[in-house]
């Protein structure tokens, strides 16, 4: 059984993530590069069947190869791999084991087959991925990390309590598509959301993500919010809770995008805004947009990887991405790093002969087949106002933003900081994603015969092309004719995170102020009541007290003497006439 | 120092009789070739761009009012 447990792709990521800290230098480096690769062909050379162990009387599924799973795992893998050579330049060991610990956990989500196993997995990129943002050490990546390790725990406490109930409720914990209705439903489909980034808890992906290192956010970008993806498509397939819920991410992360000052925060919103797409592509649940969405999922992955390389490499170099600090000459001190976020932005927007283009055709074509006119139009919109974000945005900010927007580096030559192409393995990674965005743009085939229904979609007609090529325009122009409008500024822009940051702290704070005048009250009036019964205590007993005080033997004797005399007294009481109701008293 | 290329009158009038032809190239592209057939119900004619232009116009609307509602100062949340 235990040599069964090196099949198990999460498994060998976990365990090398735990011990990857402890290698010399060399063996790390080289276990970086050459382990995803060979874990990826061990994947798709997979022939064994599924690999199932035996824990308090469940079936635990550990290895299952779905074509779904199998497509996730395997972008999950080449996103591992990409993200730690971009993060060997300067990462820590210990970003490096998260990132190894973060990764195995969701390939472990794809290649598992029930909820348990799932549901540990879970907690362990929750874990992972809040020590990766740790790891960025930026002025608020503690407390950020903490707000996101406190939404998570909550996601997996719902999490866990859905797969109790379904558990308690004699149902199947085989992972699959999940019976709508009943507690353990809503609170398994709650615990997802949450990780997905849904209402009202979108703001923590903006809020951590941007608070990682250069390369953490990589990683960050990569898996978390897909996973969910992942488990919605196979768990949740045509609930349609999430179509609202995926249109009312889209266009927030587009809103908040356009709000945003900071290139990276810029792309952290637009994550929200593409796997909102993603949600309503599985919540229509047709064979077409389920196929849209897990191509789509794919395509996002890559190309969001190549624009945080970019503005990683923009980092590493300048310390911030705040764009008023951006633009200018950027783009002519690092070519290969604008040709490439260049590639990213145009895959991001969809533009002809790059990945979205012919990912984000399937799930509208499929919602129009699934005669939903206006979840269509709104997901039309949504598509083109990614060149709000993504697309013309973040490299109009980052690269080429004019002499009269940018503050600082432009107006001395002199004092501007020198920006660089990265080298060696950080450009093979950066160059190696915007590859595959031209790759699956070109030869979309690559990865129609990689979906789980068959695809029956063509993205290069002329009418199509020229669709795209009018959305574009309109949506460019108008970006262009307003961009000077949202130049961003030095704000911020409130957020429901405000409720978690301020109702709920000053809350918090009010609380913990009336219990403290409470506590302290009541330790006064016990201290003082206290402090009365031992000055009692102190006058009978102490030193000098009347009870501890040494009595000559012959006063003892007088005392004795007294009371007996006393007794002898009220005994005979008795004889006396008219001393009956004193006799009474006494009980005699 | 003005960019010679850029503020010549005749380049700048080029310029943007290109885009206008662009314009008009694409939304006749559109009423005379595109059939529109996946989606029922909607106009046949200038769908993409028409969508397109009130949707992202309308995104842009609504985000210059919300940062009227829901901007602050960059140290909103560290002064609390």
């Amino acid at each position: 059984m235990s040599a069964e447990f090196l099949y198990i792709p999460g498994l060998v990521l976990i365990l090398t993530g735990i011990l990857l800290s402890f290698f010399p230098v060399w063996l790390r480096r080289s276990i970086i590069i050459a382990l995803p690769p060979l874990l990826l062909l061990h994947m798709w050379t997979f022939s064994g069947g599924d690999i199932q162990v035996t824990w308090l009387n469940y079936e635990l599924t550990l290895l299952h190869m779905s074509s779904t799973g199998l497509l996730f795992a395997s972008v999950f893998m080449f996103a591992l791999w990409a993200g730690s050579l971009f993060a060997l330049q300067d990462a820590s060991p210990l970003e490096l084991s998260s990132a190894f610990i973060y990764a195995g956990g969701a390939i472990g989500i794809c290649l598992c087959l029930d909820w348990i196993t799932l549901f540990c997995y879970w907690e362990l990129m929750a874990l992972s991925s809040t020590l990766i943002v740790w790891c960025g050490k930026q002025q608020d990546s503690w407390r950020a990390g903490l707000r996101y390790l406190l939404i998570h725990l909550a996601g997996g406490v719902a999490l866990l309590a859905g797969i109790g109930s379904l558990a308690a409720a004699g149902g199947s914990l085989e992972l699959g598509l999940l019976s709508p209705g009943g507690y353990a439903y809503w609170l398994i489909l709650a615990g997802i959301l949450l990780n997905a980034g849904a209402p009202p808890f979108s703001f923590w992906i903006a809020d951590a993500y941007p608070q990682a290192s250069p390369s953490g956010m990589v990683f960050l970008s990569a898996f978390t919010t897909k996973t969910a993806v992942y488990v919605l498509i196979i768990a949740f397939a045509g609930e349609y809770v999430l179509i609202p819920i995926g249109i009312y991410m889209a266009f927030y992360g587009i809103i908040y995008a356009l709000l945003e000052q900071d290139v990276r925060r810029i792309l952290a919103y637009s994550i929200v805004n593409q796997v909102g797409f993603m949600l309503v592509a599985v919540g229509v649940g047709t064979p077409d947009t389920l196929n849209g969405a897990q191509a789509h999922a794919v395509a996002h992955i890559l190309y969001k990887m190549v624009l945080l390389m970019g503005a990683g490499v923009v980092m590493r170099s300048l310390g911030t991405t705040k764009a008023q600090m951006l633009g200018g000459e950027l783009w002519r001190q690092m070519p290969w790093t604008t040709a490439c976020i260049f590639v990213g932005a145009t895959a991001s927007m969809g533009v002809p002969f790059t990945s979205s283009f012919v990912t984000k055709s399937v799930v509208l074509s499929g919602l129009a087949d699934a005669n939903m006119g206006f979840v269509w139009a709104l997901m039309l919109v949504c598509s083109a106002a990614v060149v709000f974000n993504a697309g013309g945005r973040f490299p109009w900010l980052t690269l080429f933003a004019t002499p009269t927007a940018r503050a600082s580096i432009s107006t001395s030559k002199v004092d501007a900081p020198k920006v660089t192409d990265p080298k060696g393995l950080a450009f093979v990674a950066m160059l190696a994603g915007a590859f595959l965005c031209l790759l699956i743009g070109w030869i979309p085939q690559i990865l129609y015969s990689t979906l789980p229904h068959a695809a029956t979609y063509h993205p290069y007609t002329f009418g199509h092309i020229l669709e795209q090529v009018q959305i574009l325009a309109v949506a460019g122009a108008l970006f262009w004719v307003t961009r000077r409008a949202f130049y961003p500024s030095a704000s911020i822009t409130l957020d429901t995170d405000w409720i978690l940051r301020v109702a709920v702290l000053r809350g918090w704070q009010s609380f913990h102020i009336t219990l403290t005048s409470v506590y302290a009250r009541a330790i006064e009036l016990l201290t003082s009541s206290q402090m009365r019964s031992y000055m009692l205590i102190f006058i009978l007993h102490g030193p000098r007290g009347i009870l501890a005080r040494s009595w000559y033997t012959g006063s003892i004797a007088l005392w004795v003497a007294v009371m007996l005399a006393s007794y002898i007294i009220l005994y005979n009481l008795n004889a006396i006439p008219g001393l009956s109701v004193l006799q009474q008293l006494l009980g005699g | 120092m003005r960019d010679p290329i850029s503020s010549t009158i005749g380049s700048k009038t080029v310029s943007r009789l290109l885009w206008i032809a662009l314009a008009v190239l694409l939304l006749g592209a559109d009423l005379i070739w595109i059939p529109h057939t996946p989606v029922r119900h909607v106009p046949q004619f200038g769908t993409y761009m028409l969508i397109t232009l009130v949707g992202t116009g309308s995104v842009l609307g609504v985000t210059l009012g919300l940062r009227l509602l829901l901007q602050r100062r960059e140290d909103y949340y560290d002064e609390r």
